[in-house]
C-alpha cells in the first residue's frame, strides 16, 4: 500500500515554455532509462528479491521513481502549457503535439511509447540487482544529456537534483548487492535429527 | 569531493575523523562486482540536501557540463 503527499519531491516553477525541450524531457517519463520503468523494475523485482535490505531498498527507490516520475510529467506540462501553436510548430515539437496535444504521454524522446520491453525480472537476484546498477546509470547519463541541452535555470536545477539521486541510488543497490552476495554464499546447512517414528524399524529389529 | 587524492590520504591525514566508507573489501570473488559501504558521519542540513540531492558531502558529485563528455582522448595523452 502506499501513503500519497500532494507536494512534489523538489519544487518546480519553470517561467518560460519551451515545447522543444519538452519533447526531450519527456524520454524520463516514458523512455528506456525513465522512472516509469525505473520504478516499474524495482517494484517488481521485489517480490523475488533475498535479505531484507535488497527487499526494503527495492521498495524505497522504487517509491521514490514515482516520486521522480511526477517531477518530470510537472516539467513537462510546464514547458508546453503556455506555448503557442506556433512556438510548438517551430521548436520541432510539431509531432508530439499532433499524437498528445499539451498532454503528458509516456513516450521516449524518439517518440517510442512505453513499454515494459524497457525493463527486466529474471527472478534472480545477483541478475537484477546488477541490471539495477546499469538502469542507475543509464538514467544518469540520460540526465546528463538533458542538461547539455538547456540553460534555463528553471529546468537545470531539478534535472540536476534528478542526477544526483541516481547516484545515491546507484550507491545504494551496491550496498544491496553487498548483502545479497553475502547471503547466497553463507553455508546453509541444517541437520535434522531423526524423528521417533522413522526410527521405529530399528527398534523393532 | 573525492577526486584523484588517494582515500587513504583523504581520509588519514587526520586520525581522528569519520570516515564514510569502506576503504578494503575482504574476501574478494572473480566474477562478482563491489560497491564499497557507506558509513554515516557528517549530513548537510535538510535545504542543504534538498539543493544538493543527497544530505550526504561524501556522495555529492556534481556534473560539470561539457566537460565531462566523453572525447577520444589524444595519442600524447593516453
Ligand atoms: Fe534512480
Amino acid at each position: 500500500m502506499w501513503s500519497y503527499d500532494k507536494i512534489l519531491q523538489y519544487p518546480i516553477k519553470i517561467k518560460t515554455p519551451n515545447p522543444g525541450l519538452a519533447t526531450k524531457i519527456i524520454s524520463q517519463y516514458g523512455g528506456p532509462d525513465g522512472e516509469l520503468a525505473a520504478s516499474l523494475r524495482y517494484l517488481s523485482q521485489r517480490f523475488s528479491m533475498v535479505t531484507p535490505e535488497a527487499i526494503a531498498t527495492l521498495n524505497d527507490i522504487g517509491t521514490e521513481e514515482l516520486a521522480h516520475l511526477e517531477m518530470i510529467g510537472t516539467m513537462v506540462h510546464q514547458l508546453m502549457k503556455n506555448a503557442t501553436v506556433e512556438e510548438i510548430e517551430s521548436s520541432g515539437a510539431g509531432a508530439y503535439y499532433t499524437d498528445h496535444g499539451r498532454g503528458v504521454y509516456p513516450q521516449a524522446a524518439s517518440g517510442t511509447p512505453f513499454t515494459a520491453a524497457f525493463l527486466q525480472v529474471k527472478g534472480d537476484p545477483i541478475v537484477d540487482l546488477t541490471e539495477d546498477l546499469a538502469a542507475e546509470q543509464k538514467a544518469r547519463g540520460t540526465y546528463e544529456w538533458l542538461i547539455n541541452q538547456t540553460d534555463d535555470p528553471d529546468v537545470l536545477e531539478p534535472l540536476k537534483f534528478l542526477r544526483e539521486r541516481e547516484v545515491v541510488h546507484y550507491q545504494r543497490f551496491g550496498e544491496a548487492l553487498r548483502k545479497v552476495q553475502d547471503y547466497l554464499q553463507e553455508p546453509r546447512l541444517f541437520i535434522m535429527p531423526k524423528p521417533d517414528f522413522l526410527r521405529s524399524n530399528e527398534l523393532n529389529r | 569531493m573525492i577526486n584523484n587524492r588517494r582515500l587513504d590520504e583523504m581520509y588519514y591525514s587526520n586520525p581522528e575523523a569519520c570516515i564514510p566508507q569502506e576503504l578494503v573489501i575482504e574476501n574478494v570473488r572473480l566474477a562478482a562486482a563491489y560497491v564499497p559501504y557507506q558509513f554515516m558521519c557528517e549530513v548537510f542540513s535538510p535545504i542543504e540536501s534538498l539543493a544538493a540531492g543527497t544530505a550526504f558531502p561524501e556522495l555529492f558529485s556534481p556534473y560539470n557540463r561539457k566537460d565531462n563528455e566523453n572525447r577520444p582522448c589524444r595519442l600524447s595523452e593516453c
